[in-house]
């Protein structure tokens, strides 16, 4: 495009003739301190609640505490050239979030403004961050599956679309891994991805978004991230505003996937700046309010009844807790509102069971209703085998001499453990999922060798690739278990192929 | 007007006792004479606040200096906010006051920036049209140099302002440019 200079200064000239000198109204009030991300406003009259305010070098901040004779008010942006002083402007806007398909594919702060050097977003439409969360009558309840591809999750702990599950678990033990699996394994199922990075260093956020990018599902992915550079008030409005950019999707009747990395950085945000706007400390120094901090941001989650347009907002919050303690303030917390949690454990993941996904600890409130029925023939008695095993397993360190049946549970149990372990960036689809479950809880891996198995599993979905497309195809269509003889056949088949090491 | 948490109790029973007794000018004109002698002589923020200075001093400097001289209603809330150890707050309850008075005759102060001095034609013919449009019977108008705004007026009553300079034009048209669209 082409445009030439004359033209552009023709322009100009007729925005200048054409200007309004109309006089411009505005509500004003005065800073009289200035804190770390906050500052407190003495004027400002009129100012509503939530309310967006204009400092005097362009800096934008948000209206928190109304007292008596000032406000208190949390910095959007650098906070080191606001002076005391300084001029206040109301805006008379309420804190709003660019929406819509354009920013699918890009990196944005909390404000929507894009951090990855692709240039503007074109948005048109904005929401305002903080919405209500739909009604009852607006709701249906969960039942349609949200695939991880994460054999361990969608075989004991599945989740479905609208839930709200939560992901707990110490430092390193996996817990972004299984977000990014989950994003990749949404390539195929028609889901809108939000990931929402909170407090993350800079270099984690940078490796997010170029392993979504490798494994193309940027393109259907929104990363939104305030790193822990950013100011504290930045840190606590970035999941309100990822929510906001799901909830258009949601309204509109698409799936959106959101994840919350991590919530508890959030709260620490949160109490950063309640301490500093002098709001009364409680346990943890937290403020009181900090469980309604994260009840009203994962109440947005929902599955809307088909009247609303049958779409839905899937809610993957993380907690970090430290050494393991789930009885810790915000994990408690969060415990009570989700949907369930997934619990992964340091000890597992340093034993080699990756994902370390606690099988005991772990439960889904509402998933079992969105899983395939295939899937929730083969995995029903996974849980129980997995259970007897650990606890057998204690009492098998010291004996040598084991009956028959506990033997055959322990190296039942060897083998589930074994085939839950899934590698890196490498989710499974439904049907493969089914297929290898299905040949543990029927006994065909029994006379396999332990350390055979994960090649087993290997070579045993070639061999289905290129001989048995045909069931794969089926349970993927109809959700049900095959003819159960016609699988059984395949996997026998397999196994006189299958050369043990 | 902003309300001081404490001092505004007081302004407003100042408040009360003078518009009963009908003298609310001289209650105004008796603080700000007060506000005055404190500010020329620091008897607020040195000479009250010396260690050695007792409740009983105070008092004796207070009916020195004011008694006779400003009406009882001022002169009684002074020493009562020495009993109540409350003197610091004298400047707040008289503006508190006077915004309470103000609001109860219709009365608004208006800053009014302007590039060169006003005449007082000028300034009337402000504070008329600022008045009807602000819905106050009268305007006191304060009048400020600041020639960095160009040309134009700049009128801050209370919180709001209204700002017709030649400058936040400027700025205006400068951000429009930037956002490369025209609202």
């Amino acid at each position: 495009m082409s445009i030439r200079a004359d033209e552009i200064s023709a322009l100009l000239k007729q925005q200048i003739e054409g200007y309004e000198t109309e006089m411009e109204v505005s509500d004003v009030g005065t800073v009289i301190r200035v804190g770390d991300g906050i500052a407190v406003a003495h004027g400002l009259e009129n100012v509503m609640a939530g309310e967006l305010l204009e400092f005097s070098n362009g800096v934008m901040g948000m209206a928190q505490n109304l007292e008596e004779n000032n406000v208190g008010i949390i910095i959007l942006g650098p906070y080191v050239d606001i002076r005391e002083g300084d001029e206040v402007k109301r805006t008379g806007r309420i804190m709003e979030v660019p929406v819509g398909e354009e920013l699918l594919g890009r990196v944005v702060n909390p404000l929507g403004q894009p951090l990855d050097g692709k240039g503007a977003i074109e948005t048109t439409k904005t929401r305002p961050i903080e919405s209500a969360a739909p009604g009852v009558m607006d709701r249906k309840s969960v039942h349609e599956p949200v695939q991880t591809g994460i054999k361990s999750i969608d075989a004991l702990i599945p989740i479905g679309r609208g839930q709200r599950e939560l992901i707990i678990g110490d430092r390193q033990t996996g817990k972004t891994a299984i977000a990014m699996d989950t994003i990749i394994n949404q390539k195929e199922e028609d889901m809108i991805c939000i990931y929402v990075a909170i407090g993350q260093k800079e270099s984690t956020v940078a490796g997010v978004v170029e392993t979504l990018r490798q494994h193309g599902a940027l393109d259907y992915t929104i990363v939104v991230t305030a790193s822990a550079s950013q100011p504290a008030p930045l840190l606590y409005l970035a999941p309100y505003a990822g929510v906001s950019m799901g909830e258009e999707f949601m309204y509109n009747g698409k799936h959106v996937l959101v994840i919350y990395d991590d919530l508890t950085k959030q709260a620490a945000a949160y109490r950063e700046l309640s301490l500093l706007l002098r709001r009364p400390p409680g346990r943890e120094a937290f403020p009181g309010d900090v469980f309604y901090l994260h009840s009203r941001l994962l109440e947005r989650a929902a599955k809307l009844s088909d009247d609303k347009g049958a779409g839905s907002l899937t809610a993957l919050p993380f907690i970090e807790t430290q050494a393991g303690d789930i009885g810790a303030y915000i994990p408690t917390n969060v415990i009570s509102i989700t949907d369930g949690q997934i619990f992964l454990q340091s000890d597992l993941f340093f034993s080699g069971v990756r994902p370390a996904v606690d099988a005991g600890l772990s439960v889904s409130r509402v998933g079992g209703s969105a899983q395939i029925k295939a899937m929730k023939k083969v995995a029903g008695t996974l849980r129980l085998d997995l259970a007897s095993y650990r606890e057998l397993e204690a009492f098998a360190q010291f004996g040598s001499d084991l009956d028959a049946s506990t033997k055959s549970k322990l190296d039942r149990g060897a083998r589930t453990v074994e085939v839950l372990k899934q590698g890196l960036h490498q989710p499974l689809a439904v049907e493969k999922q089914v297929f290898i479950l299905f040949a543990l809880t029927r006994g065909f891996l029994d006379d396999v060798a332990v350390e055979d198995v994960q090649r087993f599993e290997a070579e045993l979905f070639t061999f289905l690739e290129h001989n048995k497309k045909d069931l794969l195809a089926q349970i993927k269509d109809t959700g049900a278990l095959a003819d159960e003889d016609a699988m059984n056949g395949a996997v026998e088949e397999f196994k006189k192929t299958f050369q043990s090491s | 007007m902003r309300r001081h948490p404490v001092g505004f109790r007081y302004a407003s029973a100042l408040f009360e006792t003078a518009r009963e007794n009908g003298t609310l000018e001289e209650t105004l004109a008796d603080l700000a004479t007060v506000s005055q002698v404190m500010e020329q002589t620091n008897l607020l923020d040195e000479v009250f606040r010396h260690p050695k200075m007792t409740d009983q001093r105070k008092k004796g400097i207070l009916e020195q200096g004011f008694a006779g001289k400003v009406s009882t209603p001022v002169f009684n809330l002074l020493r009562l906010l020495v009993d109540n150890k409350r003197e610091d707050l004298f400047g707040v309850i008289a503006d508190n006051f006077k915004a309470l008075t103000y609001e109860a005759q219709g009365i608004a102060e208006a800053d009014v920036y302007s590039a060169k001095a006003l005449s007082e034609e000028e300034k009337e013919a402000i504070a008329r049209v600022f008045a009807k449009r602000t819905g106050k019977t009268e305007l006191l108008i304060q009048s400020h140099v600041d020639p960095e705004i160009i040309g134009g007026l700049r009128v801050r009553i209370g919180d709001t302002v209204y700002d017709g300079t030649i400058a936040n034009q400027l700025a205006r048209i400068h951000e429009r440019m930037i956002e490369g669209n025209s609202r």
